[in-house]
């Protein structure tokens, strides 16, 4: 009797050193299984904000013809696309026509290598603290968003994905950054948002006499870029490129 | 002798458990070999990207290239790459169709000309297969171009970066 149950209790040790090993070897299998996938979620994350960085600056650096009919080979003047902004917002209420047309070119040609899976955001922006104690700029004036071009989805249309320019009103319901954020960016997920570049706007204040005196406004210009999909709508299901939010008109290059 | 019924003999008696321990080991090796595959092909594609980071950030730089000179001493400067190859090139922005990574680092597609001299660089002349696997970098910059008719212009291009070993 006693020699029967040392056979039994060699297998049942058998069968536990298995049930241990199979234990690990699945506790293994899960460990190499997760091996670096956070690691390759967080470069992809960085490269994103990286492409966005380098074409932000890409953007600020680049010249655009003097002439709006003129090409960058066959200009006969040139100048930097920065300086034609800040000539251009200095001396008039709004950015003008051929302006914002440079602007469409310039960042739709920077960011064509991603435009097939990707839409995206830019604007300058100048915050609503910078015009106070600025009673000479009229108050229809004073509209932080400077200049925003929008390239987003609409399935239902054609085509699917269009440029807009986008004038959110003085008084309507996105007039900062954070109603961008609140209105549009936590809808969308995942975003690439390298860090806003500042840049130096000027006002010209007049003194009378035709003199004038230049004021500098800080502004910020920023870029966002996400993987496209439909573009989010407002809390009840407005159109966000409406006239009560974006004010946004369709754009073509 | 009397002999008892169910008892083949000291050893015998444990030759059954032999089976889940045999079985126990299969598994046990089976497992650390597969493991040990996969972290060793994970470390050596981090490797990898790590080079092509290395490689992206020293041609990048500040996003800003003066000439053709400056990027072929940017490419003189990629060193240490060990036993993987690359290949840099600056294609010009807007592109006429979508990019063939195939193409580009087999026939130069979409590669800026300056002066009759192709920008792009690589340390293997040999090419790729559409099979081969690769890893891609591009980023925009601003590049001094002096060949247009106003003398200057500072306009968007591409960088771009792939790697294979």
């Amino acid at each position: 009797m006693g020699l029967n149950s040392k056979g039994q209790a060699a297998i049942t040790d058998a069968m536990f050193l298995l049930m241990i090993v199979t234990g690990l070897a699945s506790f293994m299998f899960l460990v190499s299984g997760s091996f670096g996938v956070n690691v390759e979620k967080s470069m992809k994350s960085l490269y994103g904000t990286d492409y966005a960085a380098s074409a932000l600056q890409t953007i600020l650096y680049s010249s655009v013809p003097r002439h709006p009919n003129e090409t960058l080979d066959n200009a006969s003047e040139v100048d930097y696309l920065l300086a034609m902004v800040k000539e251009d917002y200095a001396n008039n209420p709004r950015l003008s026509d051929s302006t914002k047309k440079q602007l469409l070119k310039t960042i739709s040609t920077t960011m064509q290598p991603l435009s097939p899976a990707y839409d995206y955001l830019f604007y300058i922006y100048i915050p609503p603290q910078e015009f106070e104690n600025k009673s000479w700029i009229p108050a229809n004036e004073k509209n932080s968003f400077v200049f925003m071009l929008i390239y987003a989805a609409d399935y239902s249309a054609t085509p699917p994905r269009k440029f807009y320019y986008c004038n959110p009103p003085v008084a309507g319901k996105i007039v900062s950054d954070n109603d961008l954020d609140r209105y549009l960016f936590l809808k969308l997920g995942e975003l690439n948002k390298p860090p806003r570049v500042l840049v130096n706007l000027k006002k010209l204040r007049p003194l009378g006499s035709n003199r004038y005196d230049p004021v500098n406004l800080r502004s910020y210009v920023s870029l966002v870029f996400w993987p496209s999909k439909e573009f989010p709508q407002g809390p009840a299901g407005e159109n966000l490129l409406s006239s009560n939010y974006l004010n946004c008109t369709e754009a073509t290059p | 002798m009397k002999k008892e019924r169910g008892f083949i003999g000291p050893i015998g008696d444990d030759l059954p458990s032999l089976i889940p321990i045999l079985f126990a080991l299969v598994i046990f090796f089976a497992s650390f070999t597969s493991t040990f595959q996969r972290l060793d092909k994970g470390t050596r594609e981090f490797s990898n990207a790590i080079s092509l980071l290395e490689i992206s950030d020293r041609l990048r730089g500040d996003r800003y290239m003066n000439n053709a000179e400056e990027f072929k001493e940017l490419c003189n400067g990629i060193t240490n790459v060990g036993s993987i190859y690359y290949k840099v090139g600056i294609v010009k922005l807007p592109m006429n169709e979508s990019l063939d990574i195939v193409k580009f680092v087999n026939e130069n597609q979409g590669v800026l000309v300056v002066d009759g001299e192709i920008m792009q660089c690589t340390n293997m002349d040999q090419k790729i297969r559409t099979d081969t696997k690769v890893l891609v970098r591009k980023f925009p910059f601003a590049f001094q171009d002096s060949t247009v008719h106003s003398g200057f212009a500072i306009r968007p291009m591409l960088l771009v970066v792939v790697l294979w070993d």
